[in-house]
């Protein structure tokens, strides 16, 4: 296949240090642009996008693509470490990874995410160069009827993140839904719930929230409940998984890289809808479903796989559409323009095309990637030992600069401490959070595409598209299964609850 | 070339010349730059008028001694970054980039900014509006349109960004002139609506001619602009098909109205200097748009007539509200609910004080929350855009659902009530913390993000009961040094630096 020959073509680009160098440098600069809270993958791009300027064109883009590729994996470091997700998808990291730290085993999940996220990313890397066509083709018979059926199915999950009391669940999703709605209406320009405050009028920004919610929220929680045991909570190992630990998951991994680089081909669905719908599966195959939320290696790989797999499939519209498949490769366009490059399939006409040396940089991204994690993870371990009431100071300042650096905006600042009180008010009641990031992140693509498919035809639309249709099944049989079979095995249940007590 | 470098030396010679204007002029003022100038953006670093503002600091550096700093203010659609720069002083330190969008905004919120408390000093790209079509389909040519608008009586599909927006202002202009009717599609971004498209949604996309490139399923119908453009010599204007429509986005700088004219000159020669700059025209044209510079004379004159249009074609959406119908007054403001919920707590915990749990609680303040939200969303405007499907109807829609859950949560505790056993919290460790981070984000304004910082995480530390303090000084100086290479240095995000410093 010609597909080889140019490959090894892309792999020649790169002979030679200086780009082994800018991938390595692009590499630990995205790590560290995920570990930090606020920024995201687009934001790391984005602030990178000028220093790549001095560049010739391929190092650039190998820069940045590099960037991108270990950011979404940086932001689970954080998530497991410290409740924090430093990107938004990696707030799925955290139902798993922070229990299993709590339990003393960062390591385990740490190292678990380093090589999920790499397989996932490997992976999506091979879908992109081989099916990059007919994935993007698929993308496009995306209709406003069929994400609206994805978000649908995608605010089902709710009923699975419910510990117990799933009324609790829900209603933390409507919380997040109402939330939502906050800010402009795009189809009418009325300003929804903004009580004349200018910087409501794009609503609540995503990352504060974020922020807000988990790390504040737990470090409020665990100070209220912890304080008297001094200083180290449990004794820490930094043990890293064993290699029968990651066998056993090895389904749930190859499956989330799998929807995270199909649900990463859709734009506008993105890597934090891969990382929820991948987890949502991988609870629904397991043997152990009840280990979800407090501690599954299988939680933790799903989240890691399906968000890094998400990078290659965003990247597939961008390469064969032209089309932004995620907010970091919407960055990357401008930084295609900015180098004379016209994005779209143009990148793979010419003599040596570019697109095979940023194929071949992934590669060798990715296993920089593995390294430089299993190295790193030692060093995250040492930053968890260290004594809560210093440690917990340090990410409220740490949540100051995330929530701040999203727009320079104290008004970000402020709306993350909001967040961090209603996130601590509701788990100290025991409603559990992740649904209220759920409504928040697809209250948007539900009402809007809703709301287009009306404009653009009548509502049978949502049931005579066959994807859709498909989607919109699959949201009930997932809404009620959790809670039929609760109702069902009632017995099983309460003894369940009293284990907990 | 040699072209280049004269031009260069001959901006150096100007440059001298203006320095030397300014310090035998204007004693008062000192040379001005003296110290960084800061370019504020209203959009997320990566937007396009981002990376543009970022490779102006970057060439900027030929023309003149002092940095060029780009900061991202986002929200509002630009009123959080017009706001920052009215806020600060009138020294032309401080320039908003500016985009014709800022006109909508500035007519649709109500933050009482004009165009008046600018001064719209340069206008440095100018880019046609464009009817963009799929070409694997039958509509091809502006005719093609007409025809099938016609023949669709009002359906046809016309996909675009987001509802009072340049693009769809354009739209209702182009309806306007043809006498045609078509349906807008709003989307989230530019790209949505070319995917959708790309995916044969919609029959027309309004943009500019970049949306097309490296997209070989689409092409430009129609474009806005008074000539054909060079890179497009077959596509026609409106002009040549008898419709006298002509439409550009531009996108420029302003300042704080009041600012020196010394200052104000130098800024625009300075900016004059880079929209001739090679690399400036280069990246221009690249992006399909066209490289003009307009001095503040004609670009205030663009300014004030494009007002005019927008207000025009706003109210002709529906979407500028005429005053009679804007008034907001006689709305039960957000305390009064707050207060209802305080009451009937305090009154539950005396007379049931078992029923004043926590989780109760929740359940009662959602189901005055959803009441509240509902009773809000009575007085939302449906407006001439809806369809069948308003503004109000998914927030009353999760107002509803959230009643429902938040009832029969409180229905099932008050039935058969959970025993609960006491937790031990400690929660005055939680409270004073929460009190020190208000002190914390309330100070940043005025000491800046270290000191702030440099008191704060001694003083949580201490807080929680930790008092090894070497641990303590090591922490605290290592996190700010650490914040400081990392964050301001290598990644170059700005953090607060306090109002009483500078």
């Amino acid at each position: 296949m010609d597909i080889f020959g140019q490959l090894l073509d892309g792999i020649k680009m790169l002979v030679g240090w200086e780009p082994i160098l800018i991938i390595l440098a692009g590499v630990v600069m995205g790590i560290l642009v995920g570990v930090l809270p606020g920024l995201s993958p687009a934001m790391g791009v984005a602030l990178l996008v000028p220093f790549s300027y001095g560049l010739e064109p391929l190092y650039a883009l190998i820069l940045l693509v590099s960037v991108y590729s270990a950011a979404n994996y940086g932001g689970t470091i954080t998530a497991i470490a410290i409740n924090t997700p430093g990107t938004p998808s990696a707030i799925v990291s955290t139902f798993d990874g922070y229990p299993l730290t709590q339990k003393g085993e960062p390591g385990k999940a740490l190292g678990a995410s380093v090589i999920a996220s790499t397989v996932g990313g490997l992976f999506g890397t091979i879908v992109l160069i081989f099916f990059s066509v007919p994935l993007a083709k698929a993308a496009l018979s995306f209709g406003p009827a069929e994400y609206f059926a994805l978000a649908i199915f995608g605010l089902t999950i709710t009923s699975s993140l419910s510990t117990g009391n799933w009324l609790k669940a829900f209603i933390a999703t409507l919380i997040g839904l109402l939330l939502n709605t906050v800010g402009m209406d795009p189809f009418t320009g009325y300003f929804r719930f903004t009580f004349d405050i200018p910087e409501l009028a794009d609503g609540f920004s995503f990352i504060p929230a974020l922020i807000g919610l988990f790390a504040l929220g737990e470090i409020f929680l665990q100070i209220e409940n912890n304080l008297e045991i001094k200083g180290h909570l449990k004794k820490i190992s930094g043990k890293m998984p064993k290699f029968k630990e990651i066998w056993n998951i090895k389904r749930t991994i190859a499956q989330s890289s799998v929807l995270g680089t199909l649900i990463g081909v859709v734009p506008g669905a993105g890597a934090t809808i891969a990382a929820f719908i991948a987890y949502n599966e991988a609870k629904r195959i397991s043997k152990h479903p009840e280990q979800f939320g407090k501690g599954a290696l299988d939680g933790v790989a799903a989240s890691g796989a399906a968000t890094s797999g998400s990078v290659g499939g965003a990247l597939v519209p961008l390469l064969t559409l032209g089309i932004p498949g995620s907010a970091a490769t919407a960055v990357l366009i401008g930084a295609l323009v900015l180098h004379g490059l016209t994005p779209g399939p143009e990148l793979f006409k010419g003599d040596s095309p570019i697109v095979y040396g940023i194929f071949a940089s992934m590669f060798i991204a990715y296993t920089a990637m593995f390294f430089f994690g299993f190295l790193g993870n030692q060093l995250w371990i040492k930053i968890i030992k260290a004594p809560k009431s210093v440690l917990y100071p340090a990410i409220i300042s740490i949540a100051f600069i995330g929530s701040y650096s999203v727009g320079n905006s104290m008004f970000d600042v402020w709306s993350c401490f909001g967040f961090g009180l209603l996130g601590w008010i509701l788990r100290r009641n025991d409603f559990p959070t992740p649904p209220v990031i759920l409504g928040l992140i697809l209250g948007f693509l539900a009402e809007t595409n809703f709301r287009r498919a009306l404009l653009m035809d009548n509502a049978s639309i949502f049931f005579t598209r066959p994807i859709s249709l498909i989607l919109l099944i699959l949201a009930a049989l997932s809404l009620f299964y959790p809670i039929l079979k609760l109702k069902f095995s009632k017995k099983g249940t309460n003894k369940y609850n009293k284990e907990e007590k | 070339m040699p072209g280049f470098f004269r031009y260069r030396y001959l901006a150096k010679l100007k440059l001298q010349l203006v320095f030397l204007l300014l310090f035998t002029a204007s004693a008062a003022y000192g040379g001005f730059p003296e110290k960084p100038i800061t370019i504020v953006v209203h959009s997320k670093p990566g937007s396009g008028i981002d990376i543009a503002s970022r490779l102006i600091s970057h060439i900027a550096k030929k023309y003149t001694d002092e940095i060029i700093l780009v900061e991202n203010k986002t929200g509002g659609s630009g009123t959080v970054a017009m706001k920052t720069v009215l806020g600060k002083r009138a020294d032309g330190y401080t320039i908003l980039a500016v985009t014709k969008s800022f006109i909508s905004t500035m007519l649709l919120s109500n933050t009482g900014i004009t165009i008046g408390n600018f001064d719209w000093i340069a206008m440095m790209v100018s880019d046609p509006e464009a009817l963009i079509i799929n070409n694997t389909t039958k509509i091809k040519t502006l005719e093609d349109i007409i025809k099938d608008a016609k023949a669709k009586k009002g359906e046809q599909k016309w996909l675009g960004p987001l509802v009072g927006g340049l693009d769809h202002l354009f739209a209702i202009q182009v309806w306007d002139k043809i006498g045609i009717k078509a349906r807008w599609i709003p989307y989230e971004g530019g790209s949505d609506a070319i995917a959708a498209l790309m995916g044969k949604q919609g029959a027309v996309y309004v943009g500019n001619p970049a949306d097309i490139s490296g997209r070989s399923t689409l092409s430009l119908a129609v474009v806005a602009s008074a000539e054909r453009l060079k890179n497009f010599p077959n596509v026609p204007t409106f002009k040549e098909k008898g419709y006298p429509i002509e439409e550009v986005l531009w996108r420029g700088f302003a300042i704080k109205k009041g600012t020196p004219p010394k200052i104000k000159n130098y800024l625009e020669n300075l900016f004059k200097k880079i929209a001739s700059d090679p690399d400036w025209i280069n990246f221009v044209n690249n992006s399909s748009a066209l490289p003009v510079f307009y001095g503040e004379k004609r670009f205030t004159e663009t300014v004030i007539r494009d007002q005019k249009k927008a207000r025009y074609y706003l109210k002709k959406a529906g979407i500028l509200k005429t005053k009679a119908n804007s008034g907001k007054s006689g709305q039960i403001p957000p305390y009064v609910p707050v207060i209802l919920f305080l009451i009937v707590y305090a009154a539950t915990k005396k007379i049931k004080p078992q029923l004043a749990d926590g989780e109760n609680s929740i359940a009662f303040a959602m189901i005055i929350l959803s009441v509240y939200v509902y009773y809000l969303t009575l007085g939302f405007e449906v407006g001439k855009l809806s369809g069948s499907v308003g503004p109000a109807t998914v927030p009353r829609l999760w107002a509803i659902l959230l009643f429902l859950f938040s009832a029969a949560l409180l229905y099932k505790k008050i039935k058969s009530p959970e025993k609960h056993e006491k937790r031990n919290r400690n929660s005055i460790k939680t409270f004073g913390l929460i009190l020190l981070m208000t002190f914390y984000f309330l100070g940043m304004d005025y000491i800046g993000f270290y000191i702030a910082t440099g008191i704060f995480l001694p003083a949580g530390i201490l807080w929680m009961n930790y008092r090894n303090y070497i641990v303590i000084t090591l922490t605290t100086a290592g996190f700010l040094l650490l914040s400081y290479y990392v964050i301001q240095i290598i990644l170059q995000v700005p953090l607060p630096s306090g109002s009483l410093f500078y």
